[in-house]
């Protein structure tokens, strides 16, 4: 694993060409809502996905991560060129991807404890049970090992979920707001814990949050508008700015 | 909705009104969303099996009861030894009946040549109600031809062939019947009510019924059985048979088609048993369609009401607009269902009406009624509860989605559906006993193959953690949707296992209608053979290759004494009339009980249990009447219960002026239907021998070797040689015909079971495919989900079979000896089949139903469900 991450780092990790979306309404009308999006993230960076509520940033990172198709375009993901892909090679491709859900998803009839073993026990892994508790310790849920998702407040949901991302070891990791429903601190304490595995184990982090501290603590922060991704330069002195001036 | 309305009493009504508006708003724009197919399918299909069913039954019922009155004579036959009043006959023709008057007696007829004693028959126009008579062109040739409603006319005799040959007569001679003489018309081969008058063993001559009087024969005290034949509709019948019958007296026999079957009684009640056995099986298919159907439709809508509830509607106004919605929608598709099975049982008899060996009536309106009706019983029995549960749903479930539905009612849910279930069989089948039996069937089935999964369950749970990664994922998966999974199991097993009873005992009854006629079947019967040619008899018989019985001894007494006193006063009242105590009966002896006897009371004689006849009871005989033996005697049940005989009553019967007494040791269930030589009396051997006797013997000659019986005529003149292939060859016609009627329903009980199983699959996919959807976005392969769903299904569909097995072995014992009387054995088949075809049904359908799993990008899944 760490042979094949220190290849990556080459690389771009993720990279799209004049990537679209379009869907139809029950009224069969077509909305669009990627219209063409260029980008490239490369190996063990952290980048921010910042846009109004319905911009399609949840969209756009289900694309990313292999779990939709496009309408049109490409994405290359580990230089995989994911259009080109059945649905098995997709799968295949997304073994080195974490995701978690901005609705969660867990499996509600799981605890805590098999939600997060689950990944790992799929990919073979014999050591699943002490893993899985290592990273409900990590996000601070050793107590609720055995509590099923509907007996979880949201937080905790969404601390599962993020337990569940991590335990797969990703290559990258997509989030889609995952300090949406946690207080300051505890939220606090889960970005860490994404930086903390962006550096040590190289981990690519993409987030999508409305969060900007979380933004400003990324590399890279993108804003998606009118179906079109703009990259923010990097400014650390004016944050508020450049939160003000994504969002014009 | 009671507390909706109380809260806004001031627009009570107005609140009733929009919630049916509400209630037509919703339907549409549910409709619209795709959540209410999957119900108004179950619906639907429901009520058109139900409805198939139902019309099939019918018309397949209405078929074999014209046979069955083909074989009576009439739909209703009033029997009577004496003349019956003229008013009785015309209540019956203003009620709009078909009456048509007949006699039958036992009159000696001469020819210039010879004198045979026949059996004459005198019948008026209309005669026959149901079918035709037979006539043959000549002597040589005896293939019946229909008469074409024609009957003889005053002056015209027409006999069967065997009295020709009897009087050395042939067509065209005269003939002389008490003081009349007739002109020998036709030859009769085929009498299509012969099989009532079975025991007359002289042959026949037809005439005309004002013929009577001028013979003469027919004076007070002479044996006469009048024969009124009826027919008519349903309810013409049923008016007029509630008004005849408290002017009946004990001498008349009142006979109705539907209630007393010729016989063929017992296959044709199997066969009507079998029908409404395969129509309840539908209905219990459907309920458990619908049940799941509603289920998931109220599962999908908690949070909907929910919802609505935090936002001021309380829960109750949304579940009673959601069951106001599912009452328009339960009418117009069972009104869709009760037209598509119309539709389909028209266009079925159809395609096969030329391999139907008769025509099938129309099917009556009942159906329509019975289909809808079941339609809705069925939603409020099965798909009510969920929705009542939806009206409990807390507002609170909005935050905490641990607030499921309360599960505690489930007792309603199965108590409802318990109640609709009975309500239904009770009306399916009008039958207290069936009622019972199903229903106890069902609950035991219900109850132990829930405690039988539950236990299994848990054993998976003990032993998946031990197990490689997939099948742990599957038990895991399995175990934590107990709650879902437990139904599933149980509705599959139920689907199954209605559709296995129906097989089997389509099998058995099959089975044993072959039995009741095989094809080498005795069709003739040889009686009055003398004791000193019998020997010979035999010998020609061999000599011929015919196969043949053993020759049967019997003596004729007639039933003098019961408890040593008069017979005729120690039986009930209502049973003065039997004829069996105003004939000679015929006894026999045994020493092993004869085939297809079964022994219901007392015990089978063996030489131990002949020596050890209590002493006292034979001290006791002795004294009543000094020289006589107390001899064991084995009863037939039916003469038993006709005149409350019992273990252990005596009997005297009196054989020209010599009396032997006997006490009854045991009684025994004889096969009337099967056409072997059978004895109302029997006793063990050393008893009877000395006693005056003739011998009795059945065989069987194949069409080609009929030369035999003028030969048989010759040799043996004192026999009495009697032809059954007529009556044998109807009853042939009615097995066959409800043969294919157990065939058809069979068919489409399998069909619909299949259909709905695989619905019923279908209907608990929700879950799998978010959760195969889920798995693959945690990096899971296709082949991954694909063996851990399919263990899943395999496990499910075995589980199921297992309780069908189960189930219908239970079932089928209990409906076997108390509804088929037909002996139950374990049939080794089912416990491979059952099982495997359950795994096998379950896992494609479900490998089917979740084959976009890994087809389609997993964002695409979790969004459609
Ligand atoms: N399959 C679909 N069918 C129809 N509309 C869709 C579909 N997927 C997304 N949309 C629409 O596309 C738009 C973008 O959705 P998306 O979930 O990506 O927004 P978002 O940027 O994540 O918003 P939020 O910040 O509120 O989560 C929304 O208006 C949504 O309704
Ligand atoms: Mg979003």
């Amino acid at each position: 694993m760490n042979a094949s991450a220190s290849d990556v780092t080459l690389n771009s990790v993720i990279r799209t060409e004049n990537l679209c979306r379009t869907v139809t309404d029950a009224d069969q009308q077509a909305l669009h809502i990627l219209k063409g999006i260029d980008f490239q993230i490369n190996a063990g960076e952290s980048a921010a996905i910042l846009g109004s509520s319905g911009a399609g940033k949840s969209t756009l990172l289900g694309l990313l991560a292999g779990l939709d198709q496009s309408s049109s375009g490409e994405i290359w993901l580990n230089n995989q060129p994911m259009s080109q892909l059945s649905e098995e090679q997709r799968a295949q491709a997304r073994q080195q991807v974490g995701f978690v859900f901005q609705s969660f998803q867990l499996l509600e009839h799981l605890t805590a404890l098999e939600n997060v073993m689950l990944p790992l026990e799929l990919s073979g892994d014999t050591d699943y049970q002490a893993k899985a508790r290592k990273w409900l310790d990590n996000v601070g849920l050793s107590h609720r090992l055995k509590h099923y998702p509907r007996q979880l407040s949201g937080g905790e949901q969404q601390r599962v979920a993020i337990a569940r991302a991590f335990a797969g070891d990703p290559v990258v990791l997509f989030a889609d707001e995952p300090t949406g429903n946690l207080d300051s601190n505890t939220g606090q304490s889960i970005i860490d814990l994404l930086f903390s595995l962006n550096r040590d184990q190289g981990t690519t982090l993409v987030l999508v949050t409305h969060d900007e501290a979380l933004a400003q603590r990324c590399q890279r922060r993108f804003y998606l508008q009118d179906g079109k991704l703009n990259e923010q330069v990097q400014n650390d002195s004016e944050p508020e700015d450049t939160a003000t001036g994504g969002l014009l | 909705m009671t507390t909706a309305v109380s809260e806004r009493s001031k627009q009570g009504n107005k609140v009733r009104v929009s919630s049916w508006q509400m209630a037509m708003r919703l339907l549409g724009r549910e409709w619209r969303s795709g959540d209410l197919n999957l119900l108004a399918w179950a619906l639907i299909l429901a009520v058109m099996t139900v409805a198939l069913t139902a019309f099939l039954a019918d018309r397949l019922q209405r078929g074999m009861e014209q046979q069955a009155a083909q074989l009576m004579g009439g739909d209703l036959v009033l029997r009577s030894p004496r003349a019956i009043p003229d008013d009785w006959l015309d209540k019956a023709r203003t009620e709009g009946l078909t009456v048509v008057p007949t006699m039958e007696f036992p009159s000696m007829v001469a020819s210039d040549t010879g004198f045979q004693l026949s059996a004459v028959k005198a019948v008026s126009s209309g005669y026959p109600l149901k079918g035709q008579l037979g006539l043959a062109a000549s002597m040589e040739d005896l293939a019946p031809i229909d008469s074409a409603g024609r009957l003889p006319v005053s002056g015209e005799v027409w006999v069967e062939p065997r009295l020709l040959s009897a009087l050395n007569a042939s067509v065209g001679d005269e003939i002389e019947i008490g003081q009349m003489l007739f002109r020998i018309r036709e030859l009769v081969v085929k009498e299509p009510d012969r099989g009532g008058g079975f025991m007359s063993f002289n042959p026949r001559a037809l005439i005309n019924f004002t013929d009577v009087p001028a013979t003469q024969v027919v004076q007070p005290g002479s044996r006469v059985t009048f024969r009124i034949l009826f027919a008519g509709q349903p309810d013409q019948i049923d008016r007029f048979k509630a008004w005849l019958e408290p002017e009946l007296e004990p001498a008349h026999r009142l006979l109705d088609v539907r209630q007393d079957r010729p016989s063929v009684g017992t296959a044709l009640d199997r066969a009507q048993r079998y029908l409404q056995l395969t129509s309840i099986g539908a209905v219990i298919l459907s309920g458990v369609a619908v049940a799941m159907a509603a289920a998931r439709f109220a599962r999908r809508r908690q949070d909907t009401v929910a919802v609505m509830a935090s936002l001021g509607h309380t829960a109750q106004l949304m579940g009673g607009i959601y069951q106001r919605m599912l009452l328009v929608l339960g009418l117009i598709a069972s009104l869709m269902g009760a037209c598509l099975g119309y539709v389909l049982q028209a266009s079925g008899i159809s395609l096969i009406a030329d391999l139907l060996p008769v025509y099938l009536p129309p099917a009556s309106w009942q159906p329509w009624l019975l289909a809808t009706g079941t339609g809705l019983l069925l939603l409020m029995g099965f798909a009510s509860a969920p929705l009542m549960q939806l009206k409990q749903v807390s507002p609170l479930r909005v935050f905490r989605r641990d607030l499921d539905m309360a599960t505690p009612s489930s007792a309603l849910v199965y108590g409802l559906a318990l109640v609709a279930l009975v309500l239904l069989v009770f009306w399916y089948c009008g039958d207290l006993m069936l009622t019972l039996w199903l229903t106890l069937g069902l609950i035991l089935v219900l109850v132990l193959s829930a405690l039988i999964t539950l236990g299994l369950f848990r054993v998976l749970k003990v032993v998946g953690p031990r197990l490689p990664s997939r099948p742990r994922l599957a038990i895991r998966s399995l175990y934590s949707h107990k709650q879902t999974a437990l139904p599933q199991v149980m509705a599959f097993g139920l689907v199954l296992m209605v559709v296995a009873l129906v097989a089997l005992i389509r099998n058995d009854l099959l089975v044993s209608w072959q039995q009741q006629l095989p094809d080498s079947a005795p069709n003739h019967f040889a009686i009055n053979i003398q004791p000193y040619e019998k020997d010979q008899f035999a010998a020609t018989l061999d000599k011929a290759g015919v196969e043949r019985s053993p020759l049967y001894p019997m003596v004729r007494a007639r039933l003098e004494l019961i408890n040593g006193r008069p017979a005729l006063e120690m039986v009930p009242e209502e049973s003065r009339e039997y004829n069996a105590l105003h004939r000679e009966l015929n006894l026999s002896w045994r020493s092993t009980l004869p085939d297809q006897n079964v022994v219901i009371d007392g015990q089978w004689w063996d030489n131990e249990s002949l020596m050890t006849l209590p002493a006292s009871k034979q001290a006791e005989g002795q004294g009543d009447q000094a020289g006589q033996t107390i001899i064991p005697m084995s009863l037939e049940s039916g003469m038993a219960e006709h005149l409350a005989l019992g273990m252990g009553d005596q009997l005297t019967f009196n054989l020209a002026g010599y009396r032997i007494t006997g006490e009854v040791v045991n009684i025994r269930r004889v096969n009337w239907d099967n056409f072997q030589p059978n004895f109302y009396v029997l006793t063990p051997p050393g008893v009877l021998e000395t006693l005056p006797q003739t011998l009795l013997a059945s065989f069987y000659l194949p069409e080609g070797n009929r030369d035999l019986v003028p030969e048989l005529v010759r040799q043996f003149p004192a026999v009495s040689l009697l032809d059954i292939g007529q009556i044998l060859a109807q009853v042939r016609q009615i097995l066959e015909q409800v043969t294919l009627a157990v065939e058809v329903m069979l068919g489409f009980t399998l069909l619909c079971g299949l259909i709905l199983l695989l619905a019923a699959v279908r209907n608990s996919l929700d879950d799998r495919l978010r959760e195969g959807a889920l798995y693959r976005t945690l990096g899971a392969s296709g082949a991954q989900i694909r063996q851990i769903q399919m263990i899943e299904f395999v496990l499910l569909g075995v589980l199921a079979g297992g309780l069908a097995l189960m189930g219908s072995e239970l079932t089928a014992s209990l409906l076997y000896r108390n509804l088929f009387e037909l002996e139950y054995s374990l049939s080794l088949s089912h416990w491979l089949v059952l099982p495997v075809s359950g795994g096998v049904i379950i896992t494609l359908a479900g490998m089917w139903g979740t084959r976009h799993v890994i087809q389609l990008p997993p964002l695409q899944v979790l969004r459609a469900g």
